[in-house]
């Protein structure tokens, strides 16, 4: 039992801290990227393959982005950029996205309903 | 369409073989091996820590993206401690299985990315006249 306390009380410490972080991102803007209504040099409007709402994309390639969870948008984006994940479609669009750029687009995904879910306990 | 009854016949021949290079994904096998997918992918809300975010949903996601998110996990290419340790464990065969499963069904056979079985050189040249021969 000492064991698992000193294990769980990290793990407390940092749900709470991760509870703390606000909701980021303007969605309105987002969808304005998201269309090509405001251009950015070097990014197609991202509709093109991820689809008008982000659920009905170009084909099966292209991952669903509508109602995923805007925080994982961020750091999927920021790891084209940095390597971490490696995608020669992903990577200039995505260097080419300011961080506000992200966090706007990512916000507006998050917005949309689609087909994405959690895994369902039931299974 | 006229394409996929070839293909059909060809994915059915060799499946009785059972090589490598033929995978036909299988929906309740991967709702099986995707049980451990639901310790994070299955819980609301749920965290990945450093760097912080809720853990994607995954259900309903595409069944060509899963297999190439799970395959680059695996290779390296997509770099996740979790992910990386989950994907080194898994067979083509698995990761078909899973991505079918969270897909909510398995894609047909013209869609499926794994390729079809070549087949002898014989076999190919009968074949020669047809208007559709069988490709990948």
């Amino acid at each position: 039992m000492k064991r698992f306390a000193v294990i769980a009380l990290p793990l407390v410490l940092a749900s709470a801290t991760a509870l703390a972080a606000p909701p980021v991102g303007d969605p309105d803007r987002g969808g304005q990227i998201h269309r090509g209504e405001i251009e950015i040099e070097g990014v197609a409007a991202c509709s093109t393959c991820h689809g008008q709402t982000g659920n009905d994309t170009l084909d099966g390639t292209f991952p669903k982005l509508a109602g995923q969870y805007p925080e994982y948008l961020v750091h999927a984006l920021q790891s084209y950029v940095d390597g971490t994940r490696d995608n020669a479609v992903m990577k200039p669009i995505a260097s080419a996205l300011s961080r506000k750029d992200m966090e706007d687009l990512s916000a507006f995904y998050g917005q949309q309903r689609g087909d994405l879910a959690i895994i369902p306990r039931d299974r | 369409m006229r394409l996929s009854i070839p293909i059909l016949l060809a994915t059915t021949l060799a499946g009785g073989a059972a090589s490598a290079q033929t995978i036909v994904p299988n929906v309740e096998d991967g709702r099986i091996k995707a049980y451990t997918c639901t310790g994070c992918h299955g819980i609301p809300g749920w965290r990945n820590a450093y760097p912080n975010f809720r853990v994607p949903r995954i259900m309903g996601q595409h069944y060509e993206y899963l297999v190439q998110a799970l395959s680059d996990y695996r290779s390296g290419a997509r770099q996740h401690p979790t992910m990386r340790a989950q994907g080194e464990a898994l067979s083509d065969q698995d990761i078909a299985d899973i991505a079918a499963f969270l897909a909510g069904g398995a894609p047909t056979p013209a869609a499926t990315p794994a390729p079809v079985e070549a087949r002898p050189v014989d076999d190919a040249a009968d074949d020669a006249d047809t208007a559709n021969p069988p490709s990948e």
